[in-house]
C-alpha cells in the first residue's frame, strides 16, 4: 500500500514537472518562432530596399558614366565586330632566326610558337629601356 | 447516526500475527451502511477519475509517441511568416530590373513637449537630415501640439543616424512609399501614383487593381538598356536642334512588343507632385500628329497591294496638283515623270497623291481602317490617343492623307503600321507587356507577302539613295522613310514649326526591329545647312540607336555590298511597263 502510494506520488510529481518543462519549452519555441517570423519580415524588407538600391545603382546612365570613367573600352561598332573566320588577318609566317621557314609538325603539335623576328626595345612611357 | 471513532475505525490490526480479518472494523447497523454507501461512492468517483486520466494519458501517448513518431516526412513550416505585405506589386522591365516598387520607409515625427532642448536637438538633426534646415526644425518643435512631422520617408541610413543621436521625444512611423529607382527612364510608360498609392498614370493606372492585390509583379516588354539608348539619343538631338519635344519607339517586328518608348521632356515619378503638364504629356501614345511623308509607306503599300498600281509604273509629277483652293507641291520638285520607286525615294507628294487617286477614297479609308489608323491603339497605358480622321472623307483628304496630312495618328500607330508593312504583311496588336518567349500572337493579314517584300526594297532604297541616307548605320541594313510635317497652328500650317521624323526597320532583309524617332519643332543649324527635316534631324537619331542596339541584340553586321544581299534588296528604279495609259519615260 505504501509503495503504491509512493509510486503514485512519484508519477504525479513526475508528470507535473514534465508538463511544466514541456510547457516552458513550447512557450520558448513559440517565442522563437515569432522572433524568426519577425526577422524574416525584417529581412524581406531589407531585401526589398536592397533590390531597389541595386536597381538604382544599375541605372544605365550611371553604368555608362562609370564605364566611361574607369574602363578603357568603347562601344562596339560594326567595324570592330568580326563576323567570321575569313575576317581574321593572315597568319604571320613562321620563320626561324636563320631565315628558314619552319614547317609545323602536324604529327605531334600543329601549333608552333613563332620565334620573334628581331629583339625589340620595349617602350615604357616614351623612353626606350634596354 | 451514532458517533464514529475514525481513529479506531481505520487503525491497523495491532497484532500482525493475527489472521487478517476480512474487515478491520466491525460495525453494525446504520454505521456500516453509511460507510458502505460512502465507499461505493468513492469507488465510483475514483473509477471516473481513473478513466478521465486514463483517457488523457492515452491521448498524450497517442499524440506524442504513436502518431507522427520520428521526424516529419514533409518539411512543413508552421505558420510561415506572411510574405511581406506591400500593398502594391512591383513593375519590372523585360530583364527583371525594377521599374517601380513599394518600400516601407520610416518617417520621423516628434512630440515637442517631450523634447528637452529643441535647439540642441534641431542642430543635431540638421546634420543628419539634408534638405531641412536647423531653423525649420526649431519652428516645428516650438509648436503647441503633441505631434509634428519632422521629415517623411527617410532612408535606412538616416534612421540609423537619428537613432544613434539618441534624442528623446523623436519617434518613427512606418509608411509605405512607391519608389521608382530608374527615375525618369520609363516615366511615361510606368506612370506614377498619388499620395494614397493609387495609380493615376501609365501602367500604374491601368494595372491598378492587379498591382494593388499585391501578387505577382507586372513585367513590361521594355528593355531598360534600350530605353536608355533611345532617350539619350533623343536628348542629344533635342539639344542640338533646340526642339521642344521628342518621341522615340523601338518595336519588336515579330512579336509587336514595345522594347523602348520615350517621350521627352519627361519627369521623375518619384516627385509626382511637381510634374510639369508638358512633361507629363505622352507624345508617343497620347499625342496625335500629322506624320507627314512617313505615311507614304502606307500609301505605297496600299497602292501596290490593291493591284491598281504596279511597282514598275510611273506617274506625272511635272506640275503641282491644284484642287479647289489647295496646291499640292513637292519639297524637292523633280518636275518630271517619276516611277513608283522614285516617288518613294524622292518623297514626292504629287506622285503619292496620284497613286492614291488610283485607289480611291473608299479604298484608302478601308485600308487605313484595316491597319488600325482610325481607332485607338489597344495599348496597355490609359494614355492612348484617338486618331483624328477627316469626316467627310473627300477627294482632297484622299490626296493629303497620301502624304501624311489630314489624318493625325500617334507615333505608336505609325510604328505599329510600319511593322505590319515590313514583317510580311501581318498586323499584330502592340503590347507593353512581355510576351512568353516564342509566343507570337496571331495577327491579321493586311497586305500580301509580296507587297511587304516590295515595301522592304523601297524602304532600303530611301536609305541607300534617297532622303534617308543619314540613317544608314553601315552593316545593319537600315531601311526607312523620312517625314517632315508642318504643324497646324490656328487655321493654317506653320512653316517654321515642324515635326521631323524617321521610321526605320532593320535588318531590312528580315526586319527584326522597327525604330522611330520624332523631333518636335527642331531648328536647323549650321551643320545641317539650316535644314530641320526628318532626313537631317531624325534619321541620324535612328542611325545612332541602331548602331548602339544592334551589338546588344546580337545582330551581326553584314557586308552591304555583298551580291546576295544586293540581289534581295535592290529595286529596279526605272519604270518598265506601259501601265497608266502609255505615259512613260517622257521626260527621262
Amino acid at each position: 500500500m505504501r509503495q503504491t502510494f509512493l509510486l503514485w506520488v512519484f508519477l504525479v510529481v513526475g508528470a507535473g514537472v514534465a508538463l511544466f518543462l514541456l510547457k516552458y519549452e513550447v512557450q520558448e519555441r513559440e517565442e522563437r518562432l515569432a522572433r524568426l517570423n519577425a526577422e524574416i519580415i525584417r529581412n524581406q524588407e531589407a531585401i526589398q530596399v536592397l533590390r531597389a538600391e541595386w536597381s538604382y545603382l544599375n541605372r544605365p546612365d550611371r553604368l555608362a558614366e562609370l564605364a566611361r570613367r574607369h574602363l578603357n573600352l568603347v562601344p562596339v561598332t560594326a567595324k570592330t565586330l568580326m563576323t567570321g573566320v575569313t575576317a581574321l588577318p593572315n597568319p604571320i609566317p613562321v620563320v626561324t632566326p636563320d631565315g628558314l621557314p619552319l614547317r609545323p609538325n602536324t604529327r605531334t603539335n600543329p601549333y608552333i610558337v613563332a620565334p620573334m623576328e628581331k629583339p625589340q626595345a620595349i617602350l615604357a612611357s616614351g623612353v626606350a629601356v634596354q | 447516526m451514532s458517533r464514529l471513532n475514525l481513529r479506531t475505525a481505520f487503525k491497523r490490526a495491532p497484532n500482525p500475527e493475527a489472521p487478517p480479518p476480512s474487515h478491520q472494523v466491525c460495525l453494525e447497523g446504520d454505521v456500516k451502511q453509511a460507510i458502505d454507501v460512502g465507499r461505493t461512492r468513492l469507488v465510483i468517483a475514483a473509477a471516473l477519475f481513473a478513466m478521465a486520466f486514463g483517457a488523457v494519458g492515452l491521448r498524450l501517448a497517442d499524440v506524442t509517441v504513436m502518431s507522427r513518431g520520428g521526424e516529419p516526412r514533409l518539411a512543413d513550416a508552421p505558420r510561415v511568416a506572411a510574405p511581406i505585405q506591400t500593398t502594391r506589386a512591383e513593375i519590372l522591365d523585360r530583364n527583371g530590373l525594377l521599374l517601380a516598387t513599394s518600400l516601407y520607409t520610416p518617417s520621423l515625427y516628434a512630440d515637442p513637449q517631450a523634447v528637452i532642448d529643441p535647439v540642441a536637438a534641431a542642430r543635431a538633426l540638421a546634420t543628419v537630415l539634408p534638405g531641412i534646415s536647423e531653423q525649420e526644425i526649431v519652428t516645428k518643435l516650438s509648436a503647441e501640439r503633441r505631434f509634428v512631422w519632422i521629415k517623411r520617408n527617410l532612408t535606412p541610413r538616416q534612421k540609423f543616424e537619428i537613432n544613434r543621436l539618441g534624442i528623446p521625444g523623436f519617434y518613427f512611423q512606418r509608411e509605405e512609399r512607391r519608389v521608382y529607382p530608374q527615375s525618369g527612364a520609363a516615366a511615361h510608360v510606368v506612370g506614377y501614383t498619388d499620395v494614397d498609392g493609387r495609380g493615376i498614370a501609365g501602367i500604374e493606372q491601368s494595372f491598378d487593381e492587379v498591382l494593388r492585390s499585391g501578387g505577382q509583379p507586372v513585367q513590361l516588354s521594355l528593355d531598360l538598356r534600350l530605353q536608355h539608348i533611345v532617350r539619350e539619343s533623343l536628348i542629344e538631338s533635342m539639344t542640338e536642334f533646340q526642339a521642344i519635344g521628342a518621341a522615340g519607339v523601338v518595336l519588336d517586328a515579330k512579336t509587336a512588343e514595345v522594347l523602348a518608348m520615350v517621350s521627352l521632356p519627361d519627369f521623375d515619378p518619384n516627385h509626382a507632385g511637381s510634374i510639369d503638364p508638358d512633361a507629363q504629356f505622352n507624345r508617343a501614345t497620347l499625342g496625335v500628329y500629322e506624320m507627314g511623308s512617313t505615311f507614304k509607306v502606307f500609301n505605297h503599300a496600299m497602292a501596290l497591294d490593291s493591284g491598281k498600281v504596279r511597282i514598275g509604273g510611273s506617274f506625272d509629277a511635272t506640275q503641282p496638283i491644284r484642287i479647289s483652293r489647295f496646291t499640292i507641291n513637292d519639297y524637292h520638285p523633280e518636275k518630271r515623270w517619276l516611277s513608283v520607286a522614285e516617288i518613294f525615294e524622292h518623297s514626292s507628294n504629287i506622285g503619292s497623291a496620284r497613286m492614291a487617286m488610283e485607289v480611291g477614297v473608299n479604298g484608302q479609308q478601308d485600308f487605313m481602317k484595316k491597319i488600325g489608323m482610325l481607332a485607338r491603339l489597344p495599348i496597355e497605358v490609359p494614355e492612348a490617343g484617338l486618331p483624328l480622321a477627316p469626316s467627310p472623307w473627300r477627294e482632297i483628304n484622299l490626296m493629303t492623307i497620301s502624304f501624311g496630312h489630314g489624318l493625325s495618328v500617334s507615333p505608336l500607330h505609325l510604328v505599329s503600321g510600319v511593322s505590319a508593312m515590313v514583317n510580311g504583311g501581318v498586323l499584330r496588336p502592340v503590347t507593353l507587356l512581355k510576351r512568353e518567349a516564342g509566343a507570337t500572337p496571331a495577327g491579321t493579314r493586311v497586305i500580301a507577302e509580296r507587297t511587304s517584300e516590295q515595301m522592304r526594297k523601297l524602304l532600303r532604297l530611301v536609305v541607300e539613295k534617297g532622303t534617308g541616307r543619314n540613317a544608314s548605320a553601315e552593316g545593319y541594313l537600315v531601311g526607312g522613310k523620312t517625314g517632315t510635317a508642318e504643324k497646324l497652328s490656328g487655321r493654317g500650317y506653320n512653316r517654321k514649326a515642324r515635326i521631323s521624323s524617321f521610321v526605320g526597320a532593320f535588318p531590312i532583309n528580315d526586319p527584326k526591329y522597327i525604330v522611330l524617332a520624332m523631333i518636335d519643332e527642331p531648328v536647323g543649324n549650321k551643320r545641317t545647312f539650316g535644314y530641320a527635316t526628318g532626313g537631317w534631324v531624325a534619321a541620324p537619331v535612328v542611325k545612332n540607336i541602331v548602331q548602339r542596339m544592334a551589338p546588344m541584340y546580337g545582330i551581326l553586321p553584314v557586308d552591304e555590298s555583298a551580291p546576295e544581299i544586293r540581289r534581295d534588296l535592290v529595286l529596279d528604279i526605272a519604270p518598265r511597263d506601259t501601265q497608266n495609259g502609255g505615259k512613260r519615260l517622257a521626260s527621262y
